[in-house]
């Protein structure tokens, strides 16, 4: 008896153990991988490697590193474009060697014409990165999850100036003119001088923010955890108005100028009133939703990823949803780019997608579906 | 169902203690280690019992053994007769710990998730939180320094791994019943350093919040096995020769008396 007892709490152990461990293989995504659109060329950060993908027809340009080597790199979550020469590129990579290696967050720049490694090291920091950075006059602006706001030089990746805030910073900045706006976990949006990083003012709100603020005019738009949307004065971050949804709001809103599209992870879609927060209609997907909509250029159509892998096109005069497109895996990010939209999956077999944004049709898929 | 059940249920609970207890994660984890500990006591009881009921059985089925070498069927037989006039059943040890398992296991998968180390976990926490129990949400993300330590990540200078393994040894030693079969002290030998290794990889592999759970569940489990009235010998136990396992000399040694609450002997 000893030993059949023996025998199913060492059995039950190990079915545990494979289960915690996600016994899948391959890399194990802690965060979603992102894309950018540039010039006909889709620059993405894709675990295993940074590719470039022709818009058109999806084939790929080139990869940094040409092999994937997960072992001396890591892998790689978020690219931001900087100008017409560089791509920056982080990565979560283990540095150091034996019992106390360490996984730190490593920044790296790329030529955009062929990934080849254009400053003289990479910056490292103690957290990962989770978003993308922004760039501003001459100084590359990016959060990590040890808390710190970085300002890079952008010319060598020098460090500058950092700021440290409560909690991770899961959001990608926002540079207009010599102002960087950036969300961070400790409940704030931190308003800081872009060449010394100074605090120029804080919003805190009542609960996290994990996504960049959207500006329209001078009113920042931003989404927080206490399942407010708020419109802040672009200059002193005073409030003028807050929307209350149903659960909490990550992503960015998007806007065509005067309404506000905005969803909350609850899988409700909003269209607001941009001057007052006033509810033009409400609309519901299916499954999670964290990322910030899109919006077609023609404003036409509003384009909704949920964490089930599914994409939708809402209709933006009344919310309608026109069509979905479900795949395999969660969707990372998207852009837009004319009559398209490029999406980012992980733990799929397709892991970039280009759709109609008219209809959601298929135009292809990297690595290309077997026939 | 699992989520309804018992997963958001310990994530609110979490938060709920998180809040009490002047947002101190480690306070957090402990009370709720504690609150699930103390919901399965029963059944950990009734565990332990059937462990020292049959440690207390060894004797007797160490001769049976000897007696039957020779014939399997008739040592099951005779196994079977004495744990039934022990009035306990051979498998009682295992249904307390398949019922406790979900638990245990929700409350791992609790802390994981409340301490969304990771930007994913922390979308799948937004569906977890009650939204009738008002400000919860405002606590998120929970405070994850403590001392030189990132709780949703893994201590960097390996000082909560070894303490987990340390503790899971301990643990997993006084709730292991030695054995007379040479096959299942074998076994039990292997479980008692594979266990606490695995703990320890656990621990070395995930957030160090999770380690904290490992130790205080560890440490409970010895508090237990030490403030728990110990069992007097099987006295009612009759096999074929009941007068042998009574006598205090004779050729084999006789069964250790049991070990006094609060002394030593």
């Amino acid at each position: 008896m000893n030993r059949r007892l023996s025998l199913l709490t060492f059995g039950l152990a190990l079915t545990v153990t494979l289960l915690l461990a996600g016994c899948s293989g391959g890399v194990r995504a802690t965060t979603w991988t992102t894309l950018i659109l540039h010039n006909g060329t889709l620059y993405v950060a894709d675990l295993e490697q940074v590719r470039a993908l022709d818009t058109e027809t999806g084939q790929q340009t080139w990869a940094f590193p040409p092999t994937p080597d997960l072992r001396q790199y890591g892998p790689f979550y978020t690219v931001t474009l900087l100008n017409d020469e560089l791509l920056l590129v982080t990565s979560y990579e283990r540095t150091g060697g034996g019992l106390f290696a360490r996984s730190r967050g490593v920044l790296r720049a790329l030529s955009l014409n062929g990934g080849q490694m254009a400053w003289p090291q990479p910056f490292t920091a103690d957290g990962e990165f989770i978003a993308p950075g922004a760039a501003g006059d001459g100084i590359f602006v990016i959060g990590n999850s040890d808390g710190n706001v970085y300002g890079l030089r952008i010319e060598d990746g020098a460090l500058l100036w950092q700021y440290p805030t409560r909690s991770r910073v899961w959001a990608t900045p926002l540079v207009i003119s010599d102002t960087v706006y950036i969300a961070s976990l400790d409940h704030h949006l931190y308003a800081l001088d872009l060449e010394s990083g100074a605090l120029r003012w804080q919003f805190g709100a009542g609960g996290a923010m994990a996504d960049r603020p959207l500006v329209l005019t001078d009113t920042l738009y931003v989404g927080s955890f206490d399942h407010n949307l708020y419109a802040l004065r672009l200059a002193d971050g005073t409030e003028i108005w807050r929307f209350t949804g149903a659960n909490w709001f990550w992503g960015t809103p998007a806007s065509d100028g005067t309404r506000l599209y905005a969803a909350d992870v609850d899988g409700n879609v909003y269209a607001l009133d941009a001057a007052t927060g006033q509810e033009i209609w409400r609309s519901q997907v299916q499954g999670t939703v964290r990322l910030g909509p899109a919006l077609s250029p023609d404003g036409k159509r509003l384009l909704v990823a949920s964490e089930n892998g599914t994409l939708f096109g809402l209709d933006t005069a009344d919310g309608f949803v026109l069509w979905q497109q479900a795949g395999q895996g969660q969707l990372g990010s998207m852009a837009i780019g004319g009559e398209k939209v490029y999406v980012t999956r992980i733990n799929a077999p397709q892991r970039v997608q280009a759709f109609y944004v008219e209809n959601g049709r298929p135009v292809w898929s990297y690595p290309a579906q077997q026939q | 169902m699992w989520d309804l059940l018992i997963l958001n249920p310990m994530v609110n609970l979490l938060l709920l203690f998180y809040r009490l207890l002047g947002h101190q994660t480690v306070l957090a984890i402990t009370a709720l280690t504690l609150v699930v500990r103390l919901a399965v006591l029963p059944l950990t009881l009734k565990q332990q019992q059937s462990a020292r009921r049959m440690q207390e059985l060894q004797p007797e089925l160490a001769k049976l053994q000897k007696k039957y070498a020779n014939d399997k069927e008739a040592l099951a037989r005779e196994q079977m007769k004495l744990y039934r006039e022990a009035g306990m059943n051979p498998m009682a040890g295992c249904l307390p710990l398949l019922i406790q398992l979900p638990l245990l296991y929700g409350l791992w998968q609790a802390i994981m998730r409340t301490l969304a180390a990771s930007p994913m976990e922390l979308v799948r926490l937004s569906q977890n939180i009650y939204s009738f129990i008002p400000g919860l949400t405002s606590l998120i993300p929970l405070q994850n320094r403590f001392l030189w330590m990132d709780l949703g990540q893994p201590d960097p200078y390996y000082v909560l791994p070894v303490l987990v393994v340390v503790t899971s040894w301990l643990s997993q030693k006084i709730l292991t019943p030695p054995s007379t079969d040479p096959q299942s002290a074998a076994m039990n030998q292997q479980m008692l350093i594979m266990m606490p290794l695995m703990f320890g990889f656990f621990s070395i592999s995930f957030a160090s919040g999770l380690s904290i759970y490992f130790i205080i569940s560890n440490l409970v489990t010895l508090l237990q096995y030490f403030v728990t009235p110990r069992q007097k010998p099987a006295q009612a136990v009759e096999t074929e020769e009941p007068k042998e396992a009574e006598r205090p000399k004779g050729p084999e040694r006789p069964p250790r008396p049991p070990r006094r609450k609060g002394g030593r002997r």
